[in-house]
């Protein structure tokens, strides 16, 4: 059970990772808030090297032409800890913090569109 | 249609929604290329001598297509315009006078259809006070008002991909509609699809596999042979790869604000940044938003109201001149309107029209021009000819009529665009609207409030509750009334051969007694069928003006796809105590629609609707106005009028006597052949000259004077051939020649013994304030004459 990208496996598995709270697009008349059918999923690395690091800009430089990809993310809905291939998922740009020795610290992988 | 069923109902309330929406600007494929040759081209040229053909060949260039003329290749900075027809060696085209043409532009014709005014021509018969009337510059009356034609629906434009190899795309001829009930013949061309061509009314299903833009053309006419009547509409396809699947992908950096449409402004509007390197974008470029859609799990479209083009969420053009560059940002944005939006841009000339049983056969001597004259003309039938003969816009867009058709005696429109010209008609005749759809159809209806039994006949297309709509609703509650009383006058047209005129009626609301507040309204000149139904009509429109819910604006909490501002539909509320503070409650209380509006939240893939809605009234009827009969004609004959006076055009306020000094006189010199500035003080050599000066009357006066004044020496008297006070009116070309002297000769009244001086008094009957006054004094050389020193010239307004 290892974080994927379009298949392929993340060198460096992140630290951590975390579905988002959704957003409340409205509230509807009877009180009930009104829900994107999509998730987003943010994984982070506390430490990453260059090497890991151009691993994910280089996914990411791959979808600038518009492309969607596939991400292998612990399931949404399930009873047990599992990953599932979510298809049709935008990647946005990798974040960073600063460099600690010739490190990355806390870059930031964020996927959104997830319909779960 | 827009009324979901009841499974679609279900779906269309089912969480989570998601919208994925798509951008696709067609791009339409060259159909022939060539060169301007012809040396001796000017402005207005419409048989434009070609060669050079570089693209495609000109045997598949069709009536209607759009043609770029430009300094390169391809290029169109020197403007569009439409093709009418081709030959090997000439293009015909539309009237034009925007085109600087040049031997040498280049030539693109495009397969694509733009909405264009087309202009009718009248020309004078030489020596005679008969005209010719064309319309498109060249079309004479042969029966075309006679036959009338189809108004053809074959849905709307298209845009979608490919999936599994294919796209399969709906076509029905749904609403296609025959003034006269001939039987029709339908032929369709489906470029890029199969089957190639189809001649069904509705062929259904038609496969396009291979990306592209493509164009489909259904041709309408009448059974057999001769064809009397052949109507042809044009539908452009774009068919796509997806993102992952090939190269062929619509635009896919783009974001849109909100898509607004409303009925008091006839259609949609957004605006849309692009956010890739596209070429050729141009004003009028179609632009397509499909969309695929989930309610809960369930992947389908809901809504349009073409035939199974649910994923079509709207067709509209670039609006012209509101493509922006942003270099600083790099993007691209552009103003996106319905087809009505752009009607709104194209001017179209003023028509006028009126009814007859049988237009070849009218022998009126006061007709100019069978053009003018339409069977049985009525709303319809006069929207029609506007459209067909004055406009390409139903040459690319689906049109339906839906409002209480009424016959008409006359159809006159101003000078003026092509939805205004629409839209008052319609307004002006049966308190109606011209409406384009979100998928670009155009619709002719009398408003909701002018419709017979409304509440009932008004389809219903949801019935919504408190889970519809998003926080508390603000509900217009409108306290007093806004209209005291409406005064309606309309005529119904008896088109009975023998005995065609009209009847007049009057009718007001409430009744002779106004209601106790608000304005008085008066509403002339409408299309009615009796007293009853015009007495039916203003007491619904003044409950409508009066109605309790005038406004109810939603923001609703699902993507509605099924609500649009045309057809007109109803939703029908349902509101408990506890949804408002104020308590309001309702039960099914039927509302229609006067605006929605779609936002779209790319990023979480939600498209959410909102609409404002009214409330739909019936009143009770109006009560006849007695028109009285016209007094019986005189039998002594009238007092023939005394002649009008002068002047014809308007006076100015009388001010005191003006004196004007005419400016700088100027000679021609015949010997010289050349026009000089009268040298003063000087001598002009005594030979041949014209003398003239001229002036603009400063008001308008009765008994004018003209002074001339001349200083000269030696020799005889001078002696001039004549001296004519002229006076051109200050509009028109003609001039009035207001007295004149011929052989006159110069007698010193004063000065010198060697300078001699003449005053000559000219009196014209009248000038207007505007006229141009002008003296010429002509002379013909006589060497033994004085020499002249100086000459000037006043014009006096008493």
């Amino acid at each position: 059970m290892t974080y994927k990208i379009n298949g392929t496996d993340l060198t460096l598995q992140p630290t951590s990772g975390r579905w988002m709270p959704k957003d409340i697009l409205g509230t509807d008349g009877s009180g009930h808030p009104i829900y994107s059918s999509l998730g987003e999923f943010q994984m982070k690395w506390e430490l990453i090297s260059p090497a890991d690091f151009e691993q994910l800009n280089a996914f990411f430089v791959n979808t600038v032409g518009g492309s969607y990809i596939v991400a292998e993310l612990p399931k949404f809905d399930s009873s047990s800890y599992n990953f599932y291939g979510y298809t049709g998922c935008v990647l946005h740009a990798p974040e960073v913090a600063e460099y600690f020795s010739e490190y990355v610290m806390n870059a930031i992988l964020v996927i959104t569109g997830i319909r779960v | 249609m827009t009324i979901p069923t009841s499974a679609e109902l279900v779906l269309l309330r089912t969480r989570p929604q998601q919208t994925r929406l798509w951008l696709s600007i067609y791009k339409p494929e060259t159909v022939f290329q060539a060169r301007v040759n012809e040396p001796s081209i000017v402005m207005g040229e419409r048989q434009v001598q070609y060669s050079g053909a570089s693209s495609g060949t000109y045997a598949n260039i069709e009536n209607g297509m759009t043609m770029l003329v430009g300094t390169t290749l391809g290029g169109n900075e020197k403007g569009k315009i439409r093709v009418r027809s081709a030959t090997p060696s000439v293009l015909t085209v539309a009237e034009n006078s925007h085109i600087n043409w040049a031997d040498g532009d280049y030539l693109t014709v495009l397969n694509f259809f733009e909405i264009t005014a087309m202009y009718p021509r009248i020309v004078l018969v030489s020596g005679t006070m008969n005209t010719l009337w064309y319309k498109d510059y060249d079309i004479d009356y042969t029966n075309q008002n006679d036959v009338l034609g189809t108004n053809i629906c074959m849905g709307s434009h298209f845009a979608g991909f490919l999936e599994n190899g294919n796209c399969p795309v709906y076509y029905s001829s749904t609403g296609t509609h025959n003034f006269l009930g001939e039987p029709l013949e339908y032929l369709w061309e489906f470029e890029g699809g199969t089957p190639a061509t189809s001649t069904d009314a509705d062929p259904g299903y038609v496969i396009y596999d291979t990306p592209g833009h493509y164009t489909t053309k259904l041709t309408v006419s009448n059974v057999g042979t001769p064809k009397f009547i052949e109507d042809i509409s044009y539908r452009h396809i774009s068919i796509y790869d997806r993102p992952e699947n090939g190269l062929n992908t619509p635009i896919l950096h783009w974001e849109m604000e909100d898509l607004q449409g409303s009925r008091d402004t006839g259609g949609y509007t957004t605006r849309i940044k692009i956010y890739e390197n596209i070429v050729n974008i141009a004003d009028n470029a179609l632009v397509v938003i499909f969309s695929e859609n989930w309610y809960g799990n369930t992947k389908q479209s809901i809504g349009g109201n073409a035939q199974n083009r649910q994923s079509i969420v709207f067709c509209g053009y670039i609006t012209k001149g509101s493509i922006q560059y942003n270099y600083k940002d790099s993007f691209v944005e552009f103003d996106v309107g319905s087809p009505t939006e752009i009607m709104k841009q194209v001017e179209g000339f003023s028509v006028a029209v009126q009814s007859s049983p049988d237009p070849s056969s009218d022998t009126d001597p006061n007709i100019p021009s069978k053009w003018v004259l339409i069977k049985d003309l009525d709303v319809e039938r006069g929207i029609y000819h506007y459209l067909k003969w004055h406009s390409t816009a139903l040459l690319c867009n689906d049109f339906e009529f839906r409002g209480t058709n009424q016959l008409i005696q006359y159809f006159d429109s101003d000078r003026t665009s092509l939805y205004d010209a629409i839209q008052t008609f319609l307004n002006g005749t049966i308190l109606g609207a011209l409406v384009s759809d979100k998928q670009g159809k155009l619709w002719a209806e009398t408003d909701i409030s002018a419709i017979s039994s409304a509440i009932t006949n008004t389809p219903i297309t949801l019935n919504m509750t408190y889970r519809d709509w998003m926080e508390e609703p603000v509900i217009d509650e409108r306290k007093i009334p806004a209209i005291s009383s409406i005064e309606m006058g309309g005529m119904e047209c008896i088109l009975a051969t023998g005995s065609y005129g009209s009847i007049p009626y009057l009718s007001s609301a409430p009744g002779s007694v106004p209601g106790y507040g608000g304005e008085n309204e008066q509403i002339e000149g409408l299309a009615v069928a009796s007293q009853a139904s015009l007495d039916e009509l203003v007491g619904n429109v003044y409950a409508y003006k009066n109605s309790k819910y005038p406004s109810i604006p939603l923001n609703l909490s699902q993507n509605f796809g099924n609500l649009d501002i045309a057809p007109q539909e109803a939703i029908e509320m349902n509101i408990v105590a506890s949804d408002t503070v104020r308590g309001i409650t309702m039960v099914n209380k039927p509302f229609a629609i006067r605006e929605v509006s779609w936002k779209y939240a790319a990023e979480q893939q939600i498209f959410l609707s909102s609409v404002e809605l009214s409330e739909i009234t019936e009143g009770y009827d109006g009560t006849p106005i007695i028109i009285p009969p016209p007094p019986p004609p005189d039998p002594t004959p009238p007092t023939p009028l005394p002649p009008p006076p002068l002047p014809p055009y308007y006076i100015t306020p009388y001010v005191s006597s003006l004196i004007v000094l005419m400016p700088t006189l100027t000679y021609y010199d015949t010997a010289l052949n050349a026009y000089l500035t009268m040298p003063y003080p000087g001598i002009i050599s005594n030979t041949s000259y014209e003398i003239s000066a001229d002036t603009i009357a400063p008001k308008t006066c009765f008994g004018a004077k003209i002074w001339i004044t001349f200083t000269y020496s030696g020799g005889t008297y001078p002696k001039f051939d004549s001296i004519l006070g002229i006076v051109s009116p200050k509009t028109g070309t003609t001039s009035a020649f207001y007295g004149s002297l011929t052989n006159f000769t110069l007698v010193d009244d004063a000065g010198g013994s060697t300078l001699y001086f003449h005053c000559r008094l000219f009196t014209i009957p009248y000038v207007r304030a505007g006229d141009s006054v002008k003296v010429l004094l002509i002379h013909t050389a006589n060497p033994a004459e004085a020499n002249f020193w100086s000459a000037g010239a006043y014009l006096e307004c008493p």
